[in-house]
């Protein structure tokens, strides 16, 4: 296949193939945050106890005051729970955000690179010859 | 699919082949990184042009930013000729991993295909770097491959060249390509099988090649969901509680242990059975036996790798394999109550975390020593074994699992047994291939097909302890540093035989001349000792030039003859001189005396005892020494069932021992020897005629009065029967003895000189026809040693003194 053959080729996956594989690429990028960060299961389970500690009834019958104790140190135990995934979530969230943005602009790129291939050709022998 | 159709398919990758055969992948790789580090360092001055109000007094920084953009352009060009190649190069692989629509032809066989010259398929194909790989592989250098090029007579043209896939996965690929140029090619053919190169051993080279490469571009591609999957996440167990106490007395499971347990595939079948069980929903305890207890380590290898990737059931997911680490718990809590006190906690910690999978990696051992604690440990894991919280996994050896574990009815409820099998020759020659590939690129070495093929055979034949693939993959591994030792690079075929026959003794390697001149002259050799005998040597010396030659039933013993004949006629005799010409040392014997495995309690001696735990001699005796001869004294001595139980081991080369373990008998020669029917070959000559003849009524005779079952003596190579030793027979068997002390009495520099009186005395005094030459060595001992020793106590014989001994000394 020779040059004059291959060029059209070349457009032909540069515009159609390629950019299918660009957003798989895409696609494995933001998959990896995701799941790097955990967001899916880290959602679904915002609210349980952080680390499953928890506070169990020792005394019989009904002793009001360790009711309310165990109550108070499993809440706590919930919010620092919710607290540390809603934290690592959002920084999940904000690394997505900006793959997402990466991968927008690595598609424009994308679509205008022969285009900066022939004006970077231009300009240099213009500066070259200036 | 003919030529052109084929060429039409890999008409698919085009383009990128087009770029590679104007600037290969490696090539553009190195000009791209070389390009790209000059860009970097003009953009600099191309920076100041822009950005510095002076710049314009200096006309080179305008130059420099020209030059800045010309070499980014050149950059970027590459960069998309590197993309394109990416995207058809990795392609391929999709097509193959996602099972989508088959692809008709595989990137390396589209790639070797663009280069073949359509007269000269061979030569081409052949010749591109890929089909001169897969000759390095089959152990076929370059030049030989010149050599035939320039001798052969005919060419293959395209025009008759078909190719069709065999495998069916990725479609055609180098294997068969190479197949086919090896079908349709009778001169390069008859060239391979030069070599020992046949169909199969081809395409199991051309699989290899193109896998390696499949494997390399699968790691190249980071950006893959399955390569950043492999990145641990965090957070991954928030949502499980902690295991402190646990974690206290815990081992780490290191994910990159064996290569057997890396290449998942292998053990597929077993970790998936283990991932069942662990996913149930209550009594999710497994039991892992495998011949030792690293073997089944492996599936808890094999197992925290596929949670690790993910690729798990999603019962199991995130889940933690945690190791107890039984030797400290019982070292740290040193007491029943403490231990049992901590066990419970580690279980009530397990349950809570609801996240781990405990590995108990030595349960007999674990058993042994709560028993010695007085602990009831069983009763106590039973109501967290039956919880649906807590999957436990238990590890034990077979011979261990048979004695402790199995007959504890309780426990063995609780789990669910899963068993490490040995794998088919294929799947080791994968593994084998996988681990030689990490070992070329590590150790700068590199094997041959035949090489891997060679140690997945010999493993298994030689190496009687331990499972396959494993003892293959030690074998591979061992082998490295002995070649890297003496300086050699490629480990072929003769490699490993050599070190095959320097690990057993046995002679496994190429037959050399000068062993080749002693196995052809094998009769000559053994005569030496053995007087007479005929049919015994002739027999042996078959045997042995059989065994050496590979020929032999892998699955047998390498010989197994029944010598026959009444008492000194030289059966041991002939067992040592076979010992010492195929294993070079009469010490190669392990022997038996059958007539102490006659009693009741026969088997146990031989085999050992599950009541008591004694183990048995003779497997004891081949566990030690699995190379040699075994030789078998008063055969016909044993028990019924001793008897029965060689009956297997001369039919299929092993028996298991009383813990159930497999003992082999594979790598020895079996020689029993026997006096049954010495009664009959006395009267047979007495009759006189060739004893020979008789052989038969013998045999019969042997069978009728019940000593021995026709199935047994059909089960020996061969039944071999010794005649007695009489006459001028006798004689030399006296000169053979005396020829014996004349050695001994030279290294005491005394110089004995055998004479016809000296014979003829020994002829007179220690021959009887019942005995054979026994009465002969006494004679020997009794007389001549004894006057000799007289003699020198007087001081009438000395040091460097010639000593002739007449009639009279003897007698007097």
């Amino acid at each position: 296949m020779g040059f004059a053959t291959l060029l059209p080729v070349y457009f032909l996956w540069h515009y159609t193939t390629a950019l299918r594989d660009l957003i798989g690429l895409w696609g494995n990028f933001l998959w990896f945050v995701l799941n790097f960060f955990s967001v899916g299961l880290l959602a679904r389970t915002l609210f349980s106890p952080w680390r499953r500690l928890k506070e169990y009834k020792r005394s019989r019958g009904l002793d009001l005051g360790e009711a309310l104790g165990n109550a108070a140190v499993n809440l706590i135990m919930r919010l620092v729970g919710v607290f540390v995934r809603a934290a690592t979530i959002i920084a999940g969230l904000v690394v997505g955000v900006f793959v997402l943005a990466s991968g927008v602009v690595a598609f424009f790129v994308w679509l205008a690179m022969p285009a900066v291939l022939l004006a970077l050709i231009g300009g240099g022998f213009a500066f070259l010859f200036q | 699919m003919i030529y052109e159709e084929l060429k039409k398919e890999a008409g698919r990758f085009a383009p990128v082949i087009s770029v590679e055969r104007v600037l290969p992948h490696r090539r553009r790789k190195k000009i791209a990184d070389g390009v790209g580090f000059t860009a970097a360092f003009l953009a600099l001055p191309a920076a100041l042009h822009f950005l510095w109000s002076g710049a314009a007094s200096y006309p080179a920084l305008s130059v420099l930013t020209g030059l800045f953009f010309l070499v980014l352009a050149c950059w970027l060009v590459l960069f998309m000729a590197e993309a394109l190649f990416y995207s058809y190069y990795f392609r391929a692989l999709d097509v193959i991993s996602s099972g989508a629509a088959p692809a008709a032809l595989t990137f390396e066989a589209a790639y070797a295909l663009s280069r073949l010259d359509e007269d000269d398929i061979t030569q081409s194909f052949f010749g591109t770097d890929i089909g001169l790989m897969v000759l390095l592989r089959l152990g076929i250098s370059a030049d030989s491959f010149r050599e035939f090029l320039k001798e052969r007579k005919s060419r293959l043209a395209a025009n008759v060249f078909a190719v069709e896939s065999r495998d069916g996965e990725g479609g055609v690929g180098i294997a068969d390509i190479a197949l086919s140029v090896f079908a349709a090619d009778g001169e390069f053919a008859a060239f391979l099988r030069r070599f020992g190169v046949q169909g199969k051993t081809l395409r199991g080279v051309g699989l290899w090649v193109e896998r390696s490469g499949r494997e390399r571009r699968l790691f190249e591609r980071w950006w893959s969901r399955e390569s950043l999957g492999r990145v641990e996440g965090i957070g991954k167990d928030w949502a499980y509680g902690g295991a402190y106490i646990l974690d206290r007395y815990s081992k780490g499971v290191f994910a990159k242990g064996s290569a057997v347990a890396l290449s998942s595939k292998f053990l597929s079948e077993e970790v998936e059975e283990l991932e069942t069980i662990l996913a149930r929903r209550r009594e999710a305890n497994a039991l892992l036996v495998a011949q030792t207890l690293d073997e089944a380590f492996d599936l808890i290898l094999g197992l925290a790798s596929l949670i690790s990737r993910g690729r798990v059931l999603p019962a199991l997911e995130h889940k933690r394999v945690v190791v107890l680490d039984q030797n400290k718990l019982v070292a740290i809590t040193a007491g029943k109550a403490r231990f049992e006190g901590e066990l419970i906690k580690i279980f009530e910690e397990s349950i809570a975390a609801g996240n781990i999978i405990l590995v108990f990696d030595d349960l007999p051992a674990f058993l042994g020593s709560a028993a010695a604690f007085g602990s009831d440990v069983v009763s106590i894991m039973d109501p967290y074994l039956s919880s649906p919280a807590l999957q436990v996994v238990a590890l034990s050896d077979t011979e261990r699992f048979h004695r402790f574990i199995e007959p504890n009815a309780a426990l063995m409820s609780r789990f669910e047994k899963v068993t490490r099998r040995s794998g088919g020759e294929e799947a080791v020659l994968k593994i084998l291939e996988n681990e030689a590939d990490r070992l070329e690129a590590v150790e700068k070495v590199f094997f041959t097909y035949p090489a891997l093929e060679t140690i997945a055979r010999t493993a298994d034949q030689y190496f009687p302890s331990g499972v396959m693939p494993d003892k293959a993959v030690d074998l591979l591994n061992e082998i490295v540093p002995k070649a890297r030792q003496a300086g050699q690079v490629i480990i072929d075929r003769s490699e490993v035989l050599a070190l095959v026959e320097q690990k057993t003794g046995i002679p496994a390697g190429e037959v050399k001349a000068a062993e080749a001149e002693k196995l052809i002259n094998l009769e000559a050799i053994l005569h030496k000792r053995i007087v007479g005998q005929e049919e015994a040597i002739k027999a042996i010396s078959n045997a042995l030039r059989r065994a050496r030659s590979g020929l032999v039933n892998p699955g047998r013993p390498l010989g197994s003859f029944l010598f026959l004949g009444p008492t000194g006629v030289g059966k041991t005799e002939t067992t040592k001189a076979l010992a010492e010409a195929f294993f070079g040392s009469e010490g190669k014997i392990v022997r038996l005396d059958m007539s102490e495995y006659k009693a009741a309690d026969a088997m146990d001696k031989l085999i050992g005892s599950f009541s008591s735990g004694r183990s048995g001699v003779l497997s004891s005796a081949l566990r030690d020494h699995p190379y040699g001869v075994l030789l078998l004294d008063e055969f016909e001595k044993a028990s019924r069932e001793v008897l029965d139980l060689f009956l297997q081991v001369l039919d299929e080369g092993f028996f298991s021992d009383a813990g159930g373990k497999r003992v082999s008998a594979r790598n020895l020669i079996i020689i029993a020897t026997s006096n049954a029917g010495a009664d009959l070959i006395w009267e047979f000559l007495k009759e006189g005629g060739d004893l020979l003849s008789r052989k038969d009524e013998i045999v019969d005779a042997l069978v009728k009065s019940g000593i021995f079952k026709p199935e047994l003596l059909n089960r020996f190579d061969g039944v071999i029967l010794f005649h007695p030793i009489a006459g001028e027979h006798l004689r030399d068997v006296a000169k053979l003895m005396l020829e014996r002390l004349v050695k001994r009495l030279q290294e005491k520099g005394i110089e004995l000189v055998i004479n016809d009186a000296l014979v003829d005395y020994l002829m007179k005094f220690g021959s009887d026809p019942k005995f054979g030459a026994r009465p002969m060595n006494r004679a020997i001992q009794d007389k001549v040693e004894q006057v000799i020793a007289d003699k020198m106590i007087k001081g009438e014989i000395k040091a460097g003194m010639k000593v002739e001994l007449s009639a009279a000394d003897l007698s007097g």
